[in-house]
């Protein structure tokens, strides 16, 4: 088990490096001038040259890459351009404030995709299974933006039982309770999507582990069917796994809309701002750490994979 | 369920099963008397494997059931579903057709021969019944039992897993084990070492088994009563000594000729001409056979023929049977 985690974790360092090749590439292409967007139109040609000078832009980009990759892995992303803060700083609060409201949507999601996934491997044909896979779909295809907007206006607008947005109450604000107040709309927002796909990926596999030919021979061996559940649901687990942890990657880098609509401080609010206006160093360190996590959660994936299945780890 | 001596230990009468049009089984009876041996013989869709599920009420998915299984006088049909899973696994042991994909892949052997026992409350000790799953994986020829209860599905030869299988099928010494194809997923040379190891269990616990397969060779080999199935319906039964060397029953005769031996040249296998009906178009007025069957004649098609004696402990259905000692394959 230790051999295997050794070798994914050895695995991923090359995965890292393209992954933040890319990220470095893709800063390079984004259209718009960096030393012009901070000087503005009326700087003197000495000014830019001693900016880019600064910011190392004048030295090849293989050697800014292996600068940048150099410092990143010591922890040193840079200075953001806009604010007098160190890139790793920014990214450092705002990738915590994402992963609490990814962990929390990602919470509600695999809960109501496990019962609903349950429900409807088990009754498919009844109201039940019917029932789940209607609410599954409906799920999966409302946009997240309009779901949250929906929330808002009918639970802090209409019935005010809920904060319309922000992490904290500004006046008296602080403590587990206000932040999980806060908590409820934009995480019931972010956790919809993935619910339905937990919810149909997980149904999916039950029903296959169910109709199985050991489920059968179990069947004829005159073992109950709260046995078989065990079983099957033990069999079912390694793709739960794998859907979860994608749907929590995605979270991680795909709550941009949530957290705009609620004033989280998020990463996604981030790099919203960061791409807005420019900040090369913010985007490039947001987008590194977010696809790091990616690649993380898929080796925690991997490894829970491996705890559950023998046939895995080896 | 006690019974006296000479009631049979599975009797089963008119056993019809259908799916929707589909009518898988017609009619079948047949008995089998304790610690006695019976093979069904058949090509795939000839209802061979419905009969033996349906002994376990196991028949498949929207499958409609009609006639009466008893086991030592018990009707089985009359049971509730709480009852009958006592019958599955203590009183009728199941060996399926895949060993490779009949245990489940997560759990190690030894728990899942354990789980076996522990829900027919065979032994009620933790401790005894781990010796117990030691026990029986010896009984089954597995060289060594306590590190394989330790394995994974995974870590054993085909030919061990079908050992496990066996193992669990005969973990509460049932009266009678359901053989489902049992050999066919595995290597001849082992086919033969697990067709021994069902005679030497049945001879040590007294098991009497019934044995499904398309193999001639297996039935041959175990050397019992003989049941020939074609699209639903028995049409030929006996010993298999007589029944395999002179049949009576043009389906079996073409079964035979159809065989592989040793010393066949090219192209003078035969082949049974055309292919079973689909069980949604056969008749109940004509002989299902008659169209591939060479000494078809006009009363074939229009007469289905009822299972007659063809000689001592024999019957064949066929209104022309093949006389005996006449020549095989003719």
């Amino acid at each position: 088990m230790i051999r295997f985690l050794v070798r994914r974790l050895v695995l991923a360092v090359p995965t890292v490096v393209g992954v933040s090749f890319v990220v470095f590439l893709t800063a390079k292409l984004v259209p718009g001038d960096p030393v012009a967007s901070l000087l503005g139109p009326l700087a003197t040609p000495q000014a830019r040259a001693e900016l880019v000078a600064h910011l190392g832009l004048d030295r090849p980009w293989p050697v800014q890459f292996v600068t940048w990759l150099g410092n990143a892995l010591r922890g040193d992303l840079g200075m953001a351009i806009h604010e007098p803060r160190a890139v790793a700083e920014i990214v450092a609060s705002s990738f915590g404030d994402t992963a609490l409201l990814a962990l929390a949507g990602g919470l509600i999601a695999l809960v109501g995709g496990v019962v609903l996934g349950v429900l409807g491997a088990m009754y498919p044909k009844r109201l039940p299974g019917r029932l789940t896979s209607g609410l599954s779909v409906v799920a999966m295809s409302a946009p997240q933006y309009s779901v949250a907007l929906l929330l808002v206006i009918v639970f802090a607008v209409h019935l005010r039982v809920l904060p319309a947005g922000g992490m904290t109450d500004p006046i008296d604000g602080g403590g587990l309770a206000d932040l999980l107040v806060h908590m409820v709309l934009p995480a019931v927002s972010v956790a919809l999507i993935p619910l339905g796909v937990i919810a149909r990926m997980f149904r999916s596999a039950l029903t296959e582990v169910l109709g199985s030919p050991f489920v059968e021979a179990m069947r004829a061996r005159g073992i109950g069917p709260v046995r078989i559940a065990r079983h099957a649901a033990h069999n079912a687990l390694p793709a739960l796994f794998t859907i979860t942890g994608l749907q929590l990657a995605y979270l991680i880098g795909g709550v941009v809309f949530v957290e705009t609509i609620f004033s989280w401080p998020g990463i996604g609010l981030t790099l919203y701002n960061a791409i807005s206006t420019r900040d090369l160093p913010l985007i490039q360190g947001g987008v590194l750490v977010v696809a790091v996590s990616f690649v993380l959660i898929n080796i925690l994936v991997d490894a829970a994979h491996a705890l559950v299945d023998p046939r895995v780890r080896r | 369920m006690s019974a006296p001596e000479d009631t049979p230990l599975l009797e089963i009468e008119h056993l019809s099963v259908t799916f929707g049009a589909a009518h898988a089984v017609r009619d079948v009876s047949l008995r089998l008397d304790p610690g006695g041996t019976v093979v069904v013989l058949g090509e795939s869709g000839s209802g061979k494997s419905v009969t033996a599920r349906s002994v376990l009420r196991l028949p498949g998915r929207r499958a409609s059931v009609r006639g009466r299984i008893r086991l030592a006088g018990c009707d089985l049909f009359a049971l509730d579903e709480k009852a009958m899973r006592q019958v599955r696994g203590r009183d009728i042991g199941f060996v399926p057709q895949d060993p490779n994909s009949s245990l489940d892949p997560l759990r190690r052997i030894g728990t899942q021969v354990e789980e076996v026992l522990q829900v027919h409350g065979a032994v009620a000790d933790r401790r005894a019944r781990r010796a117990r799953v030691a026990e029986l994986l010896a009984l089954v020829g597995i060289p060594n039992p306590a590190r394989t209860a330790r394995s994974y599905p995974h870590e054993l030869s085909g030919g061990m897993r079908q050992r496990v299988v066996i193992a669990m099928a005969v973990a509460c010494a049932p009266r009678l084990i359901i053989a489902d194809e049992p050999t066919t997923a595995l290597d001849v040379t082992v086919q033969a070492q697990v067709l021994d190891l069902f005679t030497t269990l049945q001879r040590e616990l007294g098991t009497a088994l019934l044995l499904v397969t398309h193999d001639v060779g297996v039935a041959a080999e175990l050397a019992a009563d003989v049941v020939v199935m074609y699209a639903g319906r028995i049409v030929e039964r006996g010993p298999a000594a007589a029944v395999l060397t002179a049949p009576a029953h043009p389906y079996t005769a073409g079964l035979l000729g159809a065989r592989p031996r040793p010393g066949l040249r090219r192209g003078e296998l035969a082949a049974i001409p055309g292919g079973p009906p689909p069980a949604t178009e056969v008749v109940d007025a004509a002989c299902a056979f008659a169209p591939r069957c060479g000494r078809a004649e006009p009363a074939c098609s229009a007469t289905a023929p009822e299972l007659r004696d063809v000689g001592p402990g024999r019957a064949a259905a066929c209104l022309l049977p093949i006389a005996p000692l006449q020549e095989v394959g003719a």
